[in-house]
């Protein structure tokens, strides 16, 4: 289990606080959505997790260990695809089995079964600008899954895609979610996305951030998205909204 | 031919009409002045090409290439080191950064009568002289090239693991290759002019040294000959530089 634990933090050099001793937990093989408004932290809590910034007090643990510690902790897919445009599909999945000093061969072999896991096994040896938008993200997210860890962090990954394409790789995402048995944490603007991806919802609230409202999202694990217009569903994302509206007029 | 040659011609039909009309002037106007000692007409110049040939390519032709390469490389090799300790190192860059600018105020031309004086007609004397007109373009635009590369893109090889040489290697220098590329074309002409100017002041083979002899005999399509081998060799090594950038550094606009 990951949990943050009283954690607080600013930036350095920055005058305002964006975390202030904000606690929750994540439970393991879940799919956990952040959800706030723009500029509120949902990417610094990223950024904390990745051991890229250091909470100022507090810790953050996974299942009792710093995760710092950890090397190799979280797999982290951004916001743009970042995918390396001189390197093809295969070469730009391979890249955290390079880090890792795997032999070549292995790291090629895997890259195309992760590839083919994702269903890009046939764009393999394309490059990034010959892939469409959402080919990008989804060999970004083998690339991701390719770090071998269990904690997948994925930061607002659709966010450039159109309506359609989004759609279709949430449901993907969902699937792949099932079949892979990873923890994950997903950053979103989107209370849709979230609700439909999720079994708990982070909402984050305050300036800086104080305050973190838990909902559990009330679907079952064979979902499809019709099931966004239940009832308890509808009423989940108006609370949902409300909080949101609130925060952005502070 | 077929329909992308077609394109390619007709691309290039502007600069070829101009290129003929200059000569076509060049010619016209030689053969009305009637002095070739001065203007030779570019058909005269053509006929001496053929009478120098064996002078000119089999061995005044490789003393220069060989001028042009090694000057141009040794450019290219501190150019990269240097670029790379600035990037490494901020106390480098400081130090180094007004040093290399003070090299690019220097007159070539003015100087090389020096490194005459200190190494004599030799080969080092002319190297220095090709490399300081180039390593400086070769250093800033590498040392630019590594700074271009994605933050982002280095935050996230560090969550990978990625050390400082895995970055540099992953992405610095990927992310280097096209600016490092526009130095190359920027700077291999220069290797060619300055090679030459090299060898008119102080040589004793070269096609500059050649140009320079001829001028001396008053013989004016002589003088010519050895400069158009020059540019010629110019264009050659542009386009074989332009040829693997556009196959190989496909993602310029990319970084």
């Amino acid at each position: 289990m990951l949990e943050f634990k009283n954690v607080s933090f600013t930036y350095q050099g920055g005058d305002s606080q964006i975390l202030k001793d904000i606690s929750f937990s994540i439970e393991d093989k879940s799919f956990v959505s952040i959800i706030g408004a723009s500029g509120t932290g949902k990417t610094t809590i990223f950024r904390l997790l990745n051991s890229l910034e250091r909470p100022d007090s507090g810790e953050i643990t996974a299942d009792g260990k710093n995760i710092s510690e950890i090397k190799g902790f979280a797999g982290y897919m951004p916001q743009q695809d970042l995918l390396f445009p001189w390197r093809n599909a295969w070469q730009n999945v391979s890249l955290p089995m390079q880090v890792k000093h795997m032999g070549a061969d292995e790291r090629k072999e895997r890259a195309y079964a992760m590839l083919d896991k994702v269903g890009l096994y046939d764009c393999a040896e394309k490059y990034p600008r010959e892939l469409s938008g959402g080919m990008r993200q989804r060999v970004s997210f083998a690339r991701t899954l390719c770090t071998g860890a269990d904690f997948l962090l994925l930061d607002e990954p659709f966010s450039a895609l159109d309506s359609i394409t989004r759609i279709g790789l949430q449901e993907w995402l969902y699937t792949q979610w099932k079949a892979l048995d990873k923890t994950i944490l997903f950053i979103t603007h989107d209370v849709d996305e979230a609700v439909f991806l999720s079994q708990k919802i982070l909402v984050l609230s305050g300036r800086p951030v104080d305050t973190i409202h838990e909902y559990k999202v009330p679907l079952p694990e064979a979902r499809d998205i019709s099931m966004l217009a239940d009832s308890p569903v509808e009423k989940l994302k108006n609370e949902i909204i409300s909080i949101l509206r609130s925060e952005a007029e502070i | 031919m077929n329909d992308k040659s077609k394109n390619k011609f007709k691309d290039r039909l502007p600069a070829l009409i101009l290129v003929f009309v200059l000569l076509a002037a060049w010619q016209a106007a030689a053969e009305l002045i009637g002095m070739k000692h001065i203007l030779p007409a570019p058909s005269d110049i053509i006929l001496k090409i053929w009478e120098l040939r064996e002078s000119l390519f089999l061995h005044h032709l490789p003393s220069t290439l060989v001028t042009v390469g090694a000057g141009w490389g040794l450019a290219i090799s501190i150019g990269v080191l240097l670029a790379s300790l600035m990037h490494f190192s901020e106390h480098a860059e400081a130090m180094l950064r007004p040093a290399l600018t003070i090299t690019q105020t220097v007159p070539v031309m003015c100087i090389s009568p020096l490194f005459v004086l200190w190494l004599g007609y030799t080969l080092p004397a002319r190297l220095i002289a090709v490399v300081l007109s180039t390593f400086f373009a070769i250093t800033l635009n590498t040392y630019e090239g590594f700074k271009a590369a994605d933050g982002k893109k280095k935050e996230w090889l560090k969550t990978c693991g990625a050390s400082g040489r895995e970055i540099f290697f992953m992405l610095e220098v990927p992310s280097a290759i096209p600016k490092f590329f526009t130095a190359l074309k920027m700077t291999l002409p220069w290797a060619v002019i300055d090679a030459a100017v090299a060898e008119w002041l102080g040589a004793t083979e070269g096609l500059g040294y050649l140009s320079k002899r001829m001028v001396s005999r008053m013989d004016g399509a002589a003088v010519f000959a050895p400069i158009v081998i020059l540019c010629a060799v110019a264009l050659v090594g542009m386009a074989v530089l332009n040829y693997f950038d556009k196959k190989y550094i496909t993602y310029r606009n990319e970084v």
